[in-house]
This record gives structure tokens, C-alpha cells and sequence, in this order.
């Protein structure tokens, strides 16, 4: 058998290697492992060391510090639980791992299943729907609170209200929060506030604990009086972590108590200077519109036709007049010289006229019709013309025609 | 909210808000902008009111046998 030293690896590059297929791999990276507890190692640093084991099998498990705080049960030997994680190798040991970030005791997988079951059927029907929810009022007078009047939730959302705001009243409705009788008396407080007139927001709360705790925030019929209610409804539930169908259904989910007391007056203030922003700039706005307005009017005022109105009126008469003199003057010309031209046509009349000629010892010679005689080629032989001279008229007929002999060459 | 003409707060804010925003925005014939003024301003008043007429009262609802008995401080019930 032979080797080809170049492809002899080391401990850490195989080990590398190895580690790399088992991140890509998909299954191993987001996975749920159920088993029993066994070997349980708290170290000091917080960490959390145990194996989970079946009959057949075990897996070495870890889970760090910042996971392992927030487990809401302690973690024993022999609990059989649900742990989510990835699998991954540890090289210092040549180990291979889960890391776990989740852990659920036996038991309660079964109220997850209800959780998310609950949670599809209700999403499915429509009931956390954006537009389903109601607008939380804007400065509530009276907020009516279900919850445990005896819990750290109520202390929280009081000490809330006494610091921020002075103007809102609160009406405690007190409820069992925990417990299989819970969910009955958080819908009674629920429809209970809704007969009242004088409530304008709810809040559903509780404080922190374990999913089997805040279960009753978890149930249907809290879902559907929150969602029938008429009243806006603000829930606050647990810690910021925890998610319940009350809050998908509440018109608005708080991560907290005092975060649900802080949503419901946090507007006052805003709305205080809001409303003063707003009436400063109405103010303002008609201050600078009448001042335009104002300086507008001024300068109208000022002009010319405003101060000496009569301007206007002496330039049109003045017009006035230059046109009528203007007029007149247009008429004479006209006349003058169609006078003149009277006089130049009449004394042409009088020199062109035949009579004129006739008096001065001509005659005019015309044919039988009337008409003067002007062209030989108007007469013939033998035809009678009549002649008119100066005092007298005499018939002759034409007794030669000469075409030669005229005044024309 | 009974209030006259069905006024709410949040609808008070609401209209003055595109009031103030039409007036700013300008070219309203002089009258009009008058008329929104004087509205404008009844709208402040109405929201001044409602932002001081509420008061501080915290209050428990006690029941016994599930019948609702009183309503009474809740610093005298449980405060400590």
C-alpha cells in the first residue's frame, strides 16, 4: 500500500474539515432532540453540561449561560425533556455536540401544540388581522384594568401612571391570573368593563412566570372577549419574550405591564405639544395672513388712482375735447374742399358745354334720332340731318361725303 | 364619546391638523381663511378642555361571590 504524504492531514485540519460539513449540513443546524437527563453538570460560569439519553443512544449536550438564564424551571437528572439546538463537533475533545438554546420539560410540549394550534385557527379566522384593531384613544380618561390586584403587574402599572400623568383614573378589576379559573374571570372583567360607559381603554396584564403560568392569557375564550370587545384593548403579559394569543388579538401588545401602563398615557405628552405645535402655527399663519393681507390694502390704497381719483377723469376729457376739435376740423377741410371742387367742375361744365361752343358761332349737326353727328362714317348720302345754331335749327340732306378734307390730318 | 356633533378628541386633532396644514400651504381666499381660523380655534378650546377635564382616581371593583359589591380606593383596599 502506498501513501502519498501530501495527503496525510492533521488532527485540526480534519477536524476542521469535519466541523465544516456539519454546519452546512441542514438538519443538524435547527433541530429538536427529545430524551431523558442525565449527568447534569451546572458549572459556576452558568453554563448547563448533561447528556440526553434514550435506551439506545446518548448525545452530549451544552448550553451556555445567556440560554440557560432564562429557563423558567430548574433542570434536573432523570426530567425527560425536548431540547432545541444544533449539533456541531468539539475538536479540544474529538466530540460531537448539541448546543442547546431552547429546553421544554415533557409535558408542556403538549401546550405548545395547543398554542400553535390555537394561534393558526384563530389567525386563520381572521381575528389578529391589522385592520381588525381598534385605535387606542388618544388621552383615555378611565382605563379599566384585569389583572390581579395583589400581583407585581398592578404595583408596576400604578407606580407608571403616578409618575408620568396626573389626569386618568383607573378602575381595577380583579382577577385570578394563574390557574384553571383564571381565563373565566379575565373574560368576566373583559365583558364586565364593556357594559360600563365610562371606560375608554382595557388592559389585560400579568406579570412574568413559566408558558404554564400565563396559560390563561393562552386560552380561546380570553382570545374572543378581547377580540368582541368594544373597548380598545391593550394586553400586557410576562416579559418581552413571551408571546401569547392575548397578545395577537389585543389591539395592542405591551412586552410588559408597565409597558402596557406607559402605551396607554405615553401620548399625553406628545399630544400636549402636538396641540400646542398645531394652535402656535394657526396662530402664526394668520398673524403673517392678515399682516399680507394688511400690507396688500396699503399699497393698493397708495396708488395714484386712490389719492387723486379725478386724474383718471381730466385725461378723458381732455381727450374729449381734442377729439371733437379734431372732428370739427376734419369737417371743414372737407367741405372747403369740396367747395372748391364745385366751383373747378362748374366753370369746366360751363367751357365744355355745347351750348358754350354754339354761342360762340358753331353749329352741331345730328342725325334723325337726336344724336350729334361726330364721324363721316355716321352719315350717308341722301340722309336728312338737322343742324343747330346759335338761334336756329334747319333740316338738309347729305349731298357728297368727302372723307379727306376733315380737321383730322 | 356623546359629544356635540359627535366631536371626539382624536377627531378635533385630526381636523385642525388639516386646517393648520391648508392654511399653511396658502391660497385660500382671505374669507375662507378666516372662517378655518375661527375654527381652528374652537378646535383648541374643545381639546384644552378635554385634556384637563379628566381626573386621577385609582379604584378597585370588589366582589364577593362573584357579585360585584362596591367600588372603592384601591390604596385603602390594598395599599400598604
Amino acid at each position: 500500500m502506498e501513501h502519498n504524504i501530501d495527503s496525510i492531514y492533521s488532527v485540526s485540519q480534519i477536524s476542521s474539515y469535519i466541523e465544516a460539513l456539519f454546519s452546512t449540513d441542514k438538519v443538524l443546524q435547527d433541530l429538536w432532540v427529545k430524551g431523558e437527563v442525565s449527568n447534569l453538570y451546572k458549572a459556576n460560569s452558568g453554563h448547563m453540561y448533561f447528556t440526553i439519553k434514550d435506551e439506545n443512544a446518548q448525545l452530549k449536550t451544552v448550553m451556555f449561560r445567556h440560554k440557560s438564564h432564562k429557563l423558567d424551571f430548574e433542570l434536573e437528572d432523570g426530567m425527560e425533556i425536548a431540547v432545541h439546538g444544533y449539533i456541531n463537533i468539539y475538536k479540544v475533545r474529538g466530540e460531537y455536540q448539541l448546543y442547546a438554546d431552547e429546553i421544554i420539560p415533557e409535558g408542556r410540549g403538549s401546550l405548545y401544540e395547543a398554542f400553535e394550534k390555537l394561534k393558526k385557527e384563530l389567525k386563520e379566522e381572521g381575528l389578529f388581522e391589522e385592520d381588525k384593531k381598534q385605535k387606542i384613544p388618544l388621552i383615555p380618561k378611565k382605563i379599566g384594568i384585569v389583572t390581579s390586584p395583589t400581583g407585581a403587574a398592578i404595583r408596576d402599572m400604578i407606580s407608571v401612571v403616578d409618575r408620568r400623568f396626573e389626569h386618568v383614573s383607573i378602575l381595577i378589576i380583579p382577577s385570578l391570573v394563574q390557574g384553571d379559573k383564571a381565563s373565566g374571570q379575565l373574560v368576566e372583567g373583559i365583558e364586565y368593563l364593556n357594559k360600563r360607559d365610562d371606560i375608554d381603554l382595557i388592559i389585560v396584564s400579568r406579570g412574568g412566570g413559566s408558558i404554564e403560568d400565563l396559560w390563561p392569557f393562552n386560552e380561546e375564550k380570553v382570545a374572543r372577549a378581547i377580540y368582541a370587545s368594544q373597548i380598545p384593548v391593550i394586553s400586557g403579559v410576562g416579559h418581552e419574550t413571551d408571546f401569547t394569543i392575548a397578545d395577537f388579538v389585543a389591539d395592542l401588545r405591551a412586552p410588559t405591564p408597565s409597558a402596557a401602563a406607559e402605551l396607554a398615557i405615553a401620548n399625553r405628552e406628545e399630544i400636549e405639544n402636538q396641540l400646542e405645535n398645531l394652535s402656535r402655527r394657526l396662530l402664526n399663519n394668520q398673524k403673517s395672513r392678515l399682516k399680507s393681507a394688511k400690507d396688500r390694502l396699503g399699497s393698493i390704497a397708495n396708488r395714484r388712482i386712490f389719492k387723486k381719483p379725478e386724474e383718471m377723469f381730466i385725461d378723458k376729457m381732455q381727450r374729449l375735447d381734442e377729439f371733437s376739435r379734431e372732428l370739427k376740423w376734419n369737417m371743414e377741410k372737407l367741405l372747403n374742399k369740396n367747395k372748391e371742387r364745385f366751383k373747378i367742375l362748374n366753370s369746366k361744365m360751363e367751357t365744355l358745354s355745347p351750348l358754350k361752343t354754339i354761342k360762340r358761332g358753331y353749329s352741331i349737326t345730328y342725325d334723325q334720332e337726336g344724336n350729334p353727328i361726330t364721324d363721316i362714317g355716321e352719315v350717308q348720302k341722301g340722309q336728312a340731318v338737322k343742324t343747330n345754331l346759335k338761334n336756329g335749327i334747319f333740316t338738309s340732306s347729305v349731298q357728297k361725303i368727302e372723307e379727306d378734307g376733315g380737321l383730322d390730318e | 364619546m356623546s359629544d356635540k356633533k359627535d366631536l371626539t378628541f382624536e377627531k378635533a386633532m385630526e381636523e385642525l391638523e388639516e386646517i393648520v396644514e391648508a392654511l399653511e400651504e396658502g391660497g385660500l381666499p382671505l374669507e375662507e381663511s378666516l372662517e378655518k381660523f375661527s375654527r381652528g380655534i374652537e378646535l383648541i378650546k374643545y381639546c384644552n378642555k378635554k385634556l384637563g377635564e379628566t381626573e386621577k382616581k385609582i379604584e378597585v371593583l370588589i366582589k364577593e361571590d362573584d357579585e360585584i359589591k362596591d367600588i372603592v380606593s384601591f390604596e385603602d383596599e390594598f395599599g400598604q
